[in-house]
C-alpha cells in the first residue's frame, strides 16, 4: 500500500497536467508546449514571461489558468502612467469609529495568487522594478513594512515584441528573474478553425477549477524531489557557461554576439524545469533530454546581445540551440 | 512493481558485463599490439635484417603487448558509472541507470529514488543482456585481421631473409671462422712453427683476433664481419703494394735491377712459389745471397700473400663476392702516401716500352749481367748524347726509358736512330711538354698507351725536320708527301708550324 501511495504521489503531476490540459482545451486551442511551461513555472515557483503579437490569446491563457487552478487571479494591465504604488497597494487614510485616524495599507492587486502582467513593458521601469522584490521572495514592503504574498505565488507577464515606440524594455535584473520566458505562436489553418467554432458560434464555456493550491504546493515540493545524476547536472553548468562569450567552452555563436552569458538562476532552471519534464514523462529522474528540453524557455531571455548581435539582429534562439549542439552531453574523464 | 533485490542484482550483471567488456578491450589491444610488435620485429628482421626474429623474441613481445594493453586499459577504464552512461544512452534509457547507480553508490536518499531503482531495473530488464553491449565494429577492428595476415604471410613466405634454420647454420659458419681466425692469428710464441709469419703483419692478426672474439661473443655479425674482413685485405694488399714499389725504387738503379721480376708481387694474389720465383731471379745480382733487407722484404710480401689468401679464403667461406684476381694492383693510385713517387719513372717506363713490356723483352738476367746491356731500353738525353751512347755502346746497363738517372728521354730516341737537330727548345716544341700521366701497370699483353700519344712526338719531330733548312727546297714536298703517304701528319695540313690551323 505505501508503494501504491507513493507512486500515486509520483504519478500525482502527471495526472494533474492531464487534468489541467483537459480542462483548459475548453477555451485553449493548441499552445501546448505554452501551457506546459506556464504549468512547468508553476511547479517550480518561478514565473513567466510571455512574448507574442496581439491577438494570440495571451491574455486568455494566463486568465484560463488563473480560472483551472483555483487560485486568486490578478490582474495588472501595465501602462505608461501605472505606478508602483498601483502594483503593490498603498496606505490610505482611515478614521475608526472613534474618530480616531490611521494609515491602513489597501493591497494592490500584487496580492494575489497568479498575477497577470498585461503588457509590461509598457510600464517605466520603475513601476516594473515594482516586481521584483515579490517575484523573487514573494513578499512585498510598503512603508517599511513586509507583506507576504500567499503561496502559491506566480507572475505571468505578457509583452509585445513588435511595438517599440511608448514602450520600456524591462530592465535585465528583472527579465532574469523569470524563470522562462515563452513565446506564443500562431496557430495553424485548423487550430484557427477551431479558435473560430469556440469564440463565434456559442457562448463560451466555463471553466472549472481542476487544480487546488495545496495540491500546486505538494507538487512542488514532489519536484524538489526528483533525483538528478551528476552529469547531467555537469551537463547543465556547462551549457550555462557555454553561453559566456569568455569562457573556455563557449560556442562560436556566443563568442560573437553575446555581451552577457546565463546567470546561475539559467542552470537553477534548467535543472528544475528538467524536473518537471520528468515526472511529465512519467519518469523519476532527470535526464541530458529533459535539461534540453527546457533550454530555450530557460536561457533565452538569459543572454544578452552585443552591439553586433543586436544589428546583426541575432534571435537568443539560434544561440541556445546552438549551445544545446555546441556542447557535449559527455565530457572525457 | 518490482521487488528492492531486483536493481541490486541488475547491478551485479551489470558490472559483470562491464568487466567483460573491458577485459575483451584490454585483449583486443594486446592483441593489436602483438601483431604489431611482432610484425615489426619480423619485418626487422626478414627484410631489413636488422634483428633476429625467433620464438623467444615473439614471446617477449607478446608480453610487452599484454602489459601495454593494460596500461592502456587501466588509463582509460571508465567504470562502472561511466559505463552505464554510454549504456543509458545507448539503449534510451534517459539516464535512468546512471541516476540510480549513482544515487546507490553515494547513498543519497530521496522520495523517488526506490521508483527509480524499480524503473531502472525494469526497464534495462526489457532488454536482452545481448544487447547491453553489442558487439560493434570500428576501423581499429580491421587492423588486427590485417595484421594477422600480413605476420602470417611475413612468416610462412619467408621473404627474403633466414628462417630458423638458415639462422642457426649462419652462427655454425660464423663459429667456425671465428675459430679459424682465431687459430690462425694466434700468438707466435703459442706456434713457434710459423715465426715469419706471427711477426710479419702483427696488425693483422691482431685485428683478426680482435674479430674472433667479437664474432665468439655474438657483438659482430657476418655482415659487419665480412665488412671488416675486406677492409683489412685491401690494408693488406695496400700495404704489400708499398713494399714492392719500394723494393722496385731501391733496385732500379742497380745494373739489370728491374721491376719486372718484382711485378708478379704487385699482383691481386701472391703466392709463395712468387716470392721464390723473384727471389732466385734476383739472387744472381747478389751473388747468390740476398742481402737481409732484401730478403725480409720478400719475406713480408710472402707473409702478407698468404694473409691475404687466409683472409679471400675467408670471405669466400662467408660467401662474399670474390675479387678479380687477375687485376693488377693499381700502383699510381695505390701509391702509399709519403712513399717514393713512381709517376715520372713509370712515365719514362712508358714512352720506352719495350724495355718493362714483357711482350717486348724483358732482360734477362744474363743481360743484366751485361752481355747485351740494355740494347733495347732508350738512349740518353741529347745533351747527355755522348757520354751516355758510349756508355751504351759499351753495354751500359740502360733500361727501356731510363736512363742512368732520371732524366727523361723522348721515344724516338732509340738506340741506333740518328738523332734529329735539336733547336734551342725542348723536344716537344714551344707548344704543349710531353708528359703522360701513367694510370696502370700494363698487363701482360695489352697496351698501356694509347697510340696517339705515342706517335703524336714523332709527328713533332718530323714537322721539326722538314722545317728545318738544309732540307733543299725542291725535295721538301717530295718528302712531305712521302711522309703523307705513309699516315702521319694528316691531321696537321692546314696548320702552321706552331700548329695552329691557317685561316683558310
Amino acid at each position: 500500500m505505501e508503494d501504491a501511495a507513493l507512486i500515486e504521489k509520483a504519478h500525482l503531476v502527471q495526472t494533474t497536467f492531464e487534468r489541467l490540459m483537459a480542462e483548459l482545451k475548453k477555451v485553449i486551442v493548441g499552445q501546448e508546449d505554452l501551457l506546459r511551461h506556464l504549468f512547468t513555472c508553476l511547479l517550480c515557483g518561478g514565473h513567466g514571461l510571455i512574448e507574442g503579437v496581439p491577438g494570440l490569446g495571451k491574455t486568455l491563457v494566463v486568465r484560463s489558468l488563473g480560472q483551472v487552478l483555483h487560485l486568486k487571479y490578478s490582474r495588472i494591465q501595465f501602462t505608461p502612467d501605472l505606478m508602483p504604488a498601483d502594483i503593490l497597494g498603498t496606505n490610505i487614510v482611515n478614521q475608526d469609529d472613534e474618530g480616531r485616524r490611521f494609515f491602513q495599507f489597501f493591497p494592490g492587486p500584487i496580492f494575489g495568487q497568479i498575477i497577470l502582467a498585461d503588457e509590461i513593458n509598457r510600464a517605466t521601469p520603475k513601476t516594473q522594478s515594482a516586481l521584483l522584490e515579490a517575484m523573487q521572495e514573494e513578499k512585498v514592503t510598503v512603508f517599511g513594512k513586509e507583506y507576504p504574498l500567499e503561496p502559491p505565488f506566480i507572475v505571468l507577464a505578457t509583452q509585445n515584441p513588435l511595438e517599440m515606440e511608448g514602450t520600456y524594455p524591462l530592465p535585465e535584473a528583472q527579465v532574469d528573474r523569470f524563470f522562462f520566458k515563452l513565446k506564443i505562436t500562431y496557430p495553424n489553418a485548423e487550430e484557427m478553425g477551431e479558435i473560430l467554432d469556440k469564440t463565434t458560434e456559442e457562448a463560451a464555456p466555463e471553466l472549472h477549477p481542476v487544480v487546488s493550491a495545496d495540491t500546486i504546493l505538494e507538487m512542488k515540493r514532489l519536484v524538489r524531489q526528483v533525483p538528478v545524476a551528476e552529469h547531467v547536472k555537469s551537463y547543465a553548468i556547462r551549457l550555462v557557461l557555454a553561453s559566456h562569450p569568455d569562457d573556455p567552452l563557449a560556442v562560436a555563436r556566443a563568442k560573437q554576439y553575446v555581451r552577457i552569458g546565463a546567470s546561475p538562476r539559467g542552470v537553477q532552471s534548467l535543472i528544475l524545469g528538467a524536473k518537471v519534464a520528468a515526472l511529465f514523462d512519467g519518469r523519476f529522474n532527470a535526464s541530458l533530454e529533459d535539461v534540453q528540453a527546457v533550454a530555450l524557455p530557460a536561457l533565452r531571455h538569459r543572454l544578452l546581445l552585443n552591439l553586433r548581435g543586436e544589428a546583426e539582429g541575432v534571435d537568443t534562439d539560434a544561440v541556445v540551440s546552438d549551445l544545446v549542439r555546441g556542447v557535449p552531453t559527455r565530457t572525457r574523464a | 512493481m518490482a521487488t528492492p533485490a531486483v536493481f541490486p542484482a541488475l547491478l551485479v550483471r551489470l558490472e559483470r558485463r562491464i568487466l567483460i567488456q573491458e577485459l575483451w578491450r584490454w585483449l583486443k589491444a594486446a592483441l593489436l599490439l602483438a601483431l604489431a610488435f611482432n610484425l615489426g620485429a619480423a619485418g626487422l628482421a626478414k627484410i631489413a635484417g636488422l634483428a633476429v626474429y625467433d620464438v623467444s623474441l615473439a614471446a617477449w613481445l607478446v608480453l610487452l603487448a599484454l602489459a601495454a594493453a593494460a596500461l592502456y586499459a587501466l588509463r582509460t577504464f571508465r567504470g562502472t558509472l561511466e559505463a552505464l552512461r554510454g549504456l543509458d544512452e545507448r539503449l534510451g534509457l534517459k539516464d535512468r541507470l546512471s541516476t540510480a547507480f549513482e544515487y546507490r553508490l553515494s547513498g543519497r536518499q530521496s522520495l523517488f529514488v526506490p521508483l527509480l531503482y524499480d524503473d531502472a531495473a525494469r526497464r534495462a530488464s526489457e532488454v536482452s543482456e545481448r544487447s547491453w553491449f553489442p558487439f560493434t565494429f570500428s576501423r581499429s577492428d580491421l587492423l588486427t585481421p590485417l595484421l594477422a595476415s600480413t605476420l602470417a604471410v611475413l612468416l610462412l613466405l619467408d621473404i627474403s631473409g633466414p628462417g630458423p634454420a638458415s639462422r642457426s647454420a649462419e652462427r655454425q659458419l660464423l663459429s667456425r671462422v671465428s675459430q679459424q681466425m682465431a687459430a690462425y692469428a694466434r700468438p707466435a710464441r703459442k706456434e713457434p712453427a710459423r715465426p715469419e709469419v706471427e711477426e710479419r703483419t702483427p696488425d693483422a692478426y691482431e685485428k683478426l683476433r680482435e674479430m674472433a672474439e667479437a664474432v665468439k661473443n655474438e657483438k659482430m655479425d657476418r655482415q659487419e664481419l665480412t665488412k671488416q674482413l675486406s677492409d683489412l685485405l685491401q690494408a693488406l694488399k695496400q700495404e704489400r703494394l708499398g713494399k714492392v714499389q719500394q723494393l722496385e725504387a731501391d733496385l732500379s738503379p742497380m745494373p739489370g735491377g728491374s721491376m719486372a721480376q718484382l711485378r708478379p708481387l704487385a699482383e691481386q694474389e701472391v703466392r709463395p712459389e712468387n716470392v721464390r720465383q723473384a727471389q732466385a731471379q734476383l739472387e744472381p745480382y747478389f751473388d747468390g745471397e740476398l742481402p737481409a733487407s732484401l730478403a725480409r722484404s720478400l719475406g713480408d710480401i710472402e707473409a702478407s700473400g698468404k694473409t691475404e689468401a687466409f683472409i679471400e679464403q675467408t670471405l669466400k667461406d662467408l660467401g662474399a663476392k670474390k675479387p678479380e684476381k687477375n687485376k693488377p694492383l693499381d700502383l699510381a693510385e695505390n701509391a702509399p702516401a709519403g712513399g717514393p713517387s713512381r709517376e715520372p719513372g713509370r712515365a719514362q717506363d712508358r714512352r720506352g716500352g719495350p724495355g718493362t713490356s714483357p711482350g717486348q723483352g724483358q732482360p734477362s738476367a744474363e743481360n743484366a749481367k751485361g752481355k747485351e746491356g740494355g740494347a733495347q731500353g732508350g738512349e740518353a738525353q741529347p745533351d747527355q748524347a755522348g757520354s751516355k751512347s758510349e756508355k751504351n755502346e759499351d753495354n751500359s746497363p740502360y733500361v727501356a726509358g731510363h736512363g742512368t738517372s732520371n732524366e727523361k728521354m723522348a721515344p724516338y730516341e732509340m738506340k741506333g736512330t740518328a738523332r734529329p737537330p735539336q733547336p734551342e727548345a725542348d723536344l716537344a716544341g714551344q707548344g704543349e711538354r710531353y708528359s703522360i700521366h701513367v694510370r696502370s701497370l700494363p698487363a701482360p699483353g695489352r697496351a698501356g698507351l694509347p697510340e696517339e700519344e705515342i706517335l703524336r712526338p714523332y709527328r713533332q719531330a718530323v714537322q721539326e725536320a722538314l722545317k728545318r733548312e738544309d732540307i733543299p727546297p725542291a725535295y721538301r714536298a717530295y718528302i712531305k708527301n712521302y711522309f703523307l703517304s705513309i699516315g702521319l701528319g694528316q691531321d696537321d695540313r692546314g696548320k702552321d708550324d706552331h700548329g695552329r690551323r691557317s685561316p683558310d
